[in-house]
């Protein structure tokens, strides 16, 4: 079964299933669309967790149209927003090896998990991967991703607990450049962005690839679909420690849309490149926004 | 861009307070300002639109157009509204049962894990011995994660059944009647409300054990779907209580009003960091205050008296209420604050105004040392009184704590501004709030 049909599946099992119902009233009138069908949109994008500024804003942009273009622009402008160029392809290889991606984000998003996925999709497309186990944090972090490697046959290097993840960055990346790995993929440990002795260790381990002449390590920030407007100061605040290059938008197979996505990707211009669907190595999944917005009416 | 809801809904009551008098339209305004503040805050949208209906359905009654001070009279309404969203009283555990079980259930991520190991923690020091259960047998390492935290804090541990969530719980019940445990807490595996085979699982253990708490573990940065998973998790297993995670960031809670408004489960605590005392009880009426800007200097007062002693709590608090610490003071306290926990949980606790400080004045258990390193070099006459502390006396000091002179005069500068500040707040509070204190405490 294809992704989204399984999405849309997962989704319409949810209460709010407003599609059939929208197409219905949008489509009836060609007068001016009405104050009721303003309001439903505004209840739409708000639930979806936009935010009150962006729906004010997206409204006011469709408030003379005619209902069915009002939709339809609306729909537009939300895709729009979303469709922002990847500063490189993930999936391609550097020439001096290895590529280096590493997952941040704040606790409990789905970075260890994500990580396993990435190692999982690049290993697909024959390349060689290798898992970094850098959260030597959190009970038990180290034990998560080697349980996946172990099952999945990646590559790791481990820390210790309570040890310095920049420490496991330098060996890992030694590791990987000998043993030619094309993609050392960082698992870090959670961190609430307000935490500033947290946030500094990025600086050290940017500082070590840096000294490996390793300049352009992709940094993937994970966002779980269910966080509301916190989710934008997330990713201001890590991306003042890290340059975030992509977002992944893990646990969209629940009720909660994701929609803090579109505040964070309409003010950073940081494109979400993959999404999570399930606990499986393969729910993981390209970011498409067309279909990303059509879930928001379904 | 994104101020906190405190600062916006202090925003909105100053203006207010300002007027003599409020036409309709003013309350018009003030109410879709608030409305504005609670959405921003990720307060559900069908919660925040019940409750700026009930702020106006009272507004509008007589008493605002006819009051002497109107202002006075919304700031009280939405008040009394937020606590009586948030629950009116502080909810203790069951505890029932031979022994007595208590389960946590919630999605993934959002800190079962953790939780249980802090809620064992908390009980053991109310002299419980609890056992700690794994039954998480989906989610790898999982088991592990809660075996290396009962073995840190010493709380007894039975490991998962990798075949069956139900066999683990019923393995734990029967071990901790043999060796005399209770309660036993329950780690279930993370699951989504709408997986129907996971929820049954659930209904099992439930129906098999009776467990006399189930406790819904929610993250306290979920947006909008949090009324969607708690309905969901309501209705299946019948919930006694939440716990909201995460508070330590700068989330705004709209959650935890939402969750309690459409279930109607108490919130029983809320988890404040990583580490294991992490924990606290949850006080409906203190976190409204903290919404409203009024801080939660009640349960900062309440943690300095676990740390210190009875006699220097009380001189802290009289301190903190009078706004009359010197250096000297600041000093002393800077060892209880230190042993209060990481400093930023403990700027997140005071009044609004001041959680400004947390951002602007980066300060970290680090600069705290610095501070205290120059304090020290300080002369009693010079703590007491910064006023005489010339270019010369600097040097010293600057000498003396191995800082440079830049350093002693922003702290002094900081010292002064901060105190100001803190003078202005709670005069203003005192005057605004005066009429509410009375039902705070
Ligand atoms: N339903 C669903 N669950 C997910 C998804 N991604 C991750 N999870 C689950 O979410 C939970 C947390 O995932 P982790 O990968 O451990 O998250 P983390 O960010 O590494 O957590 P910390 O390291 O503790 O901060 C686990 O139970 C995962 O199985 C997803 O896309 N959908
Ligand atoms: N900052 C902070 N992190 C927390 C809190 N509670 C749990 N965590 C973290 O959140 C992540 C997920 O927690 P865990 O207990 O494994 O969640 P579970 O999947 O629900 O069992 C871990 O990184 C925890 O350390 C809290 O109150 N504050
Ligand atoms: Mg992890
Ligand atoms: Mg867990």
């Amino acid at each position: 079964m294809n992704f989204w049909n399984q999405i849309n599946q997962k989704l319409s099992k949810t209460r709010n299933n407003f599609s059939s119902r929208i197409k219905e009233t949008f489509s009836r009138s060609t007068d001016k669309i009405s104050q009721e069908q303003l309001e439903e949109l505004e209840e739409i994008l708000l639930l979806a967790d936009l935010g009150p500024d962006l729906t004010d804003y997206l409204i006011s942009e469709i408030k003379n149209e005619n209902p069915q273009d009002g939709l339809t622009k609306l729909q537009q402008q939300l895709t729009d927003i979303l469709k922002v160029d990847a500063a490189e392809d993930v999936l391609i290889p550097t020439s001096d090896k290895p590529k280096v991606i590493l997952i941040a984000g704040v606790n409990g998003t789905g970075k260890t998990t994500s990580a396993a996925k990435i190692a999982y999709l690049l290993t697909e497309q024959d390349n060689k991967v290798m898992l970094a186990a850098a959260d030597t944090f959190r009970a038990a972090g180290i034990e998560q991703l080697e349980n996946w490697a172990k099952k999945y046959d990646f590559d790791l290097i481990k820390g210790q607990y309570g040890g310095d993840a920049a420490a496991v960055v330098h060996d890992s990346y030694d590791a990987a450049h000998s043993r030619n790995v094309d993609y050392l993929i960082i698992d870090t440990a959670g961190r609430l962005h307000t935490k500033k002795n947290l946030m500094n260790e990025f600086n050290k381990i940017q500082k070590v690839l840096n000294n490996k002449n390793c300049h352009r390590c992709h940094n993937l920030l994970v966002l779980d679909a269910t966080v509301g407007l916190n989710g934008l100061q997330q990713v201001q605040i890590f991306n003042q420690y890290i340059p975030v290059h992509g977002l992944i938008v893990t646990k969209l197979d629940g009720t909660a849309k994701g929609g803090c996505v579109f505040p964070v990707v309409h003010q950073m211009r940081i494109p979400v490149q993959f999404i999570g669907v399930g606990e499986g190595i393969e729910d993981f999944q390209f970011f498409d926004p067309e279909k990303f917005v059509r879930g928001l009416f379904n | 861009m994104f101020e906190n809801l405190t600062s916006r809904i202090t925003t909105v009551f100053t203006s207010l307070k300002r007027k003599g008098y409020l036409s309709e339209k003013d309350v018009d305004n003030a109410i879709r300002d608030i409305r504005r503040a609670l959405l921003q805050a990720d307060v559900n949208f069908q919660v925040v639109k019940e409750f700026c209906q009930n702020i106006k359905q009272q507004a509008v009654g007589e008493r605002v157009y006819k009051s002497l001070r109107p202002g006075d009279v919304v700031v009280k309404i939405v008040h009394d509204q937020l606590v009586e969203l948030l629950g009116q009283e502080y909810s203790p555990l069951k505890l029932s049962g031979m022994p007595p079980v208590i389960m946590l259930v919630g999605l993934q991520g959002s800190g079962k894990t953790t939780t249980a190991a802090k809620l064992a923690n908390s009980l053991t020091k109310q002299n419980y011995k609890p056992l700690l259960s794994a039954c998480d047998n989906r989610r790898p390492a999982a088991s592990e994660q809660l075996e290396i935290l009962a073995q840190k804090n010493q709380i007894d541990f039975n490991p998962v059944d990798p075949l069956s969530a139900l066999k683990s719980a019923e393995k734990a019940v029967e071990i901790a009647r043999k060796k005399y445990l209770n309660p036993v807490i329950l780690d279930t595996a993370g699951r989504l409300h709408i997986e129907h085979q996971l929820m049954e699982e659930l209904k099992d253990i439930k129906s098999k054990l009776n467990p006399s708490d189930i406790l819904l573990v929610v993250d306290a940065m979920t947006g909008q779907d949090a009324v969607n998973l708690a309905e969901s998790f309501n209705k299946e297993l019948g919930l006694t209580g939440i716990i909201l995670t995460k508070l330590d960031g700068d989330t705004r809670g709209g959650a935890a009003l939402s969750i309690r408004q459409v279930t109607g489960v108490p919130i029983k605590y809320v988890g404040t960091g990583e580490k294991i005392d992490d924990l606290m009880q949850f006080y409906p009426k203190r976190m409204a205050s903290r919404i409203l800007g009024m801080g939660d200097i009640v349960s900062l007062v309440e943690k300095a008296q676990e740390v210190t002693e009875q006699e220097d709590a009380e001189k802290f608090a009289r301190k903190l209420r009078k706004m009359t610490f010197t250096l000297d003071d600041f000093l002393q306290q800077l060892q209880n604050v230190k042993k209060l926990g990481p400093l930023e949980n403990v700027l997140s606790m005071l009044p609004g105004g001041m959680s400004g400080l947390k951002n602007d004045a980066e300060i970290s258990d680090k600069q705290l040392a610095k501070v205290e390193a120059i304090i020290r070099s300080m002369t009693i006459e010079e703590r007491n009184n910064p006023k005489i502390i010339n270019v010369s006396r600097k040097n010293r000091i600057a000498r003396g704590s191995g800082n440079k002179i830049v350093e002693v005069t922003k702290l002094i500068k900081q010292f002064e501004n901060t105190k100001k500040m803190m003078k202005k707040m709670m005069g203003k509070q005192q005057k605004s709030f005066s009429h509410l204190t009375k039902k705070f405490n």
